[in-house]
């Protein structure tokens, strides 16, 4: 039955494909100049998933599935697929006319090379968390491979639409080290030189299997400063700017030469606490926090009504466990009750804190705001602005008191609850990596999640999930939602379709468009 | 007999040293006063001394505190009701800027303060005692001088973390070198003079030689260093602060706020501009002031 869906939407994709072709005067040719914000850590995909790293190197890599156009999960490499009817074995049919760059064919032993070095601890995988589950992963023949998990994981397909497959040999080969530096994928764009600090530069993969792309070639640029960035696209210096600041966006918007184009994404950016030490232990403590924070208005001062909506829960506008009935549970702005819960909670006079920020201005203001508002109700906090690499450390060794990050995981619900707050006391006790730094431990909200999980169905599954949320978010306030991002890009006129999809990524050659330079 | 009485014995000697001492001294002061840039520089530097001093009774909103009724008039260009506009917090700039006036004087003068004590003293000892001593002192000088200053301090503040006490810190190491060469190249300028010599003759002890004679004839070129490593340290305070290892918030300081200000640098260039121009008329006081004592004490030396 799904592997039926499966060809179904294969088939309906291939068409898509093939319809623009020859329907619009698109033309071939030109370099795509893109500021993006953050360099890359890595292009090695078996061991590398953050977003920086990833928007880059799904251009010259291909995943096993992939989204459509409403992040509905449709096939790529694997043309189809089956689940075992304990919800645990995965039976993925893949291509067989797709080649590497380097000219070697995709077969089956490159999927089971890729999955079973990221769930290899040595390489010390960004993906290693997820793919611990995985029991056995297997080639039946040249083109199919079998993959079984400890338990079903209805999640399991959105969590890998982002891992790229790359050549066993070449990985093998150059190692991992190597490979981060000169990969060798399927995808749409080959790589040809990275200088770090300046630019990455990639090529048109002739003889990509989807379709031929347009473009020549991409030109990467990391512009940390949001600002210069807009100056460089209005200029000329660039062709498209990943990420707009809301005051340029508001300036952007009057320029003829430019574009800005707008779409709100399921990211999530919270305020965390340590719900396991302090006097942040204490749901009354939190929930005052709760009350003392002029959410809304903290929020519109930074984006301006364009970079952000507002946060309630994990759960974003338009999510599938999006839940509307929530939103006014959560305590609104209310000094005077959060005086009263400090007092009750042995807090008359207030304690002091430490909130711990990454550097970049939106968080940096976050921070600051909520140190003023929090001032107001006898809350002292030391605001840290600090680099990622040093803020993690301090999250998962419980050091940090409260911090502010953001996620950005997909589109299934179970990433947006269970991988942040399922318990993980191992990694709570040896201070090792874990996604729920909050600590939060609740065993009736974790049995809910879990059960969601494995389940198939996500009709059943979202009543849990919106459970488990209001759990979390109102009755034990664990956490402090802020904002939702609205990812903004600029393009300069004679960019041609240009897709932004909700996982906050600027997509050039897919399934449903393919990015061209030139007048219409 | 006639030799003795006119040149002098030891004593009378060294007396006559510190008689042109002071005689030099008004003319110093006449040097100092007929010129223009170290007059502006003394009036820059006495203007923003008294603007530290009376901070709080200039500034009329909290400098500090984000008021949230008044967030809605983030970015207000300068007007009525705040003469230098408003950041993007809300907060008046006005209040702001004269409150970072004291934070980065405060961090100036400690730190030069801190790195005059240290250095002098490096440079006493190395200059006086000589031999190993000197070696020891004047290679670990060398080190701390090879470092760009700006990258010494924002290695250190990076190291032991951001805050004022930090950044004093910090700033007072790197200008411990310059310290330490000038009182050295004072000291040893005099320490065979006949000057000393001669009250050594007469029994004078160490402390007493340099109290007496060698502090004092170094006094121009240190006051002048001082002046200008003055602003030195308030440019290392806003370029560390600008990079948020400086003063942390809600404290206001002028590298901060052109930090915080360089993401609105297009819709609201004024932000950045004033606190450029804060830094920037701080640094030119200071700088005219040392090379007006330096060039007033000493009209032959160039430091």
């Amino acid at each position: 039955m799904k592997s039926l869906k499966a060809i179904v939407r294969g088939l309906v994709a291939a068409l898509l494909i093939s319809v623009p072709a020859g329907a619009l005067a698109q033309q071939d040719g030109g370099v795509l100049k893109v500021a993006v914000v953050s360099e890359a850590t890595s292009l090695d995909p078996i061991t590398t998933n953050n977003v920086p790293s990833s928007i880059i190197f799904m251009q010259i890599h291909d995943a096993l599935v992939t989204y459509d156009e409403e992040l509905n999960i449709v096939p790529m490499l694997a043309t189809s697929w089956e689940i075992s009817e304990d919800g645990r074995t995965y039976t993925f049919q893949l291509r067989e006319d797709v080649t590497f760059h380097n000219g070697e064919p995709f077969t089956a032993s490159d999927v089971v090379y890729a999955f079973t070095a990221g769930a290899d601890p040595q390489y010390q995988s960004q993906w290693l968390g997820r793919f611990q589950q995985i029991e056995e992963i297997e080639a039946v023949d040249e083109h199919t491979v079998t993959l079984t998990l400890q338990a079903p994981n209805a999640a399991f397909l959105d969590q890998i639409t982002y891992f790229g497959i790359p050549s066993s040999s070449a990985h093998q080969e150059k190692g991992a080290d190597g490979y981060a530096i000169a990969p060798v994928g399927t995808g749409p764009f080959r790589f040809v030189s990275w200088s770090r600090n300046d630019r990455l530069v990639l090529e048109r993969n002739d003889e990509y299997w989807l379709t031929r792309p347009h473009l020549d070639g991409v030109e990467f640029r990391a512009i940390p400063e949001r600002s210069v960035a807009a100056v460089e696209l209005e200029t000329g210096g660039v062709d498209v700017a990943m990420s707009l600041n809301a005051d340029d966006v508001l300036r952007l918007e009057s320029n003829p030469d430019v574009t800005v184009g707008t779409t709100p994404t399921l990211s999530y950016y919270y305020i965390a606490m340590n719900n396991q030490a302090g006097p942040l232990q204490d749901v009354r403590v939190r929930r005052a926090i709760q009350y003392a924070l002029p959410l809304d208005q903290i929020i519109d001062t930074i984006f301006g009504g364009v970079g952000a909506v507002r946060a309630y829960t994990t759960m974003a506008p338009g999510s599938l466990a999006y839940d509307e009935s929530i939103l006014e549970e959560i305590p609104g702005y209310d000094p005077q009750k959060a005086l009263e819960l400090l007092a009750q909670a042995g807090y008359p006079n207030g304690f002091s804190t430490t909130l711990y920020t990454p550097t970049d201005s939106n968080r940096r203001q976050l921070a600051e705001l909520a140190q003023a508002a929090l001032s107001l109700v006898g809350i002292d906090v030391e605001v840290r602005s600090v680099e990622l690499g040093t803020m993690l450390p301090l999250t998962y060794s419980g050091e940090a008191p409260m911090w502010i990050l953001g996620w950005t995981s997909g589109t299934d619900p179970n990433n947006y609850s269970y991988e942040m707050f399922y318990p993980t006391p191992e990694a709570w006790e040896t201070g090792g990596v874990t996604y729920n730094t909050t600590r939060y431990d609740d065993p009736e909200t974790a049995k809910l999640m879990l059960d969601a999980r494995q389940m198939t169905d996500m009709e059943e599954r979202l009543p849990l999930y919106r459970q488990a949320i209001r759990n979390i978010f109102v009755r034990d306030a664990a956490q402090i939602a802020a904002y939702h991002q609205t990812f903004n890009i600029g393009y300069r006129n004679g960019v041609n379709d240009i897709f932004l999809n909700r996982n906050s990524r600027m997509d050039l050659v897919t399934i449903y468009n393919n990015v061209w330079i030139g007048q219409e | 007999m006639t030799d003795i009485q006119k040149g002098g014995g030891p004593a009378a000697r060294a007396r006559t040293a510190q008689a042109r001492r002071k005689r030099r001294l008004p003319k110093a002061v006449k040097r100092f006063t007929s010129s223009f840039n170290a007059m502006l520089g003394l009036a820059i530097t006495v203007f923003l001394v008294l603007v530290a001093l009376f901070a709080p009774l200039l500034v009329h909103e909290n400098p500090y505190q984000v008021d949230f009724s008044k967030l809605s008039q983030r970015l207000e260009p300068p007007g009525v009701s705040s003469w230098l506009g408003r950041d993007n917090f809300g907060r008046d700039l006005f209040s702001r800027i004269v409150t970072g006036a004291r934070i980065s004087l405060l961090v100036g003068f400690s730190a030069v303060a801190a790195g005059l004590t240290v250095g002098s003293l490096l440079g006493i000892i190395a200059g006086y005692f000589g031999g190993f001593v000197d070696e020891v002192i004047m290679r670990f000088n060398d080190v701390l001088y090879a470092f760009p200053s700006i990258l010494l301090a924002l290695a250190l503040v990076a190291a032991l973390g951001p805050s004022l006490t930090n950044l004093i810190a910090a700033i007072a190491l790197v200008s411990v070198p310059g310290f330490a060469r000038i009182m050295r190249s004072s000291v040893l300028q005099i320490r065979d003079t006949e000057l000393v010599e001669s009250a050594r003759s007469l029994g004078a002890r160490n402390l007493r030689i340099i109290l007496r004679h060698v502090l004092p004839n170094s006094l121009a070129p240190t006051v002048a260093l001082a002046s200008a490593s003055m602003a030195t340290a308030l440019l290392t305070e806003a370029g560390l602060s600008f990079l948020g290892l400086g003063v942390q918030p809600p404290t206001p300081s002028w590298g901060g706020i052109l930090a915080d200000g360089r993401e609105f640098l297009r819709t609201a260039p004024f932000v950045t501009n004033f606190a450029g121009i804060a830094i920037l008329l701080s640094v030119v006081g200071f700088n005219l002031l040392g090379d007006g004592i330096r060039d007033a004490m000493d009209p032959r030396s160039k430091l």
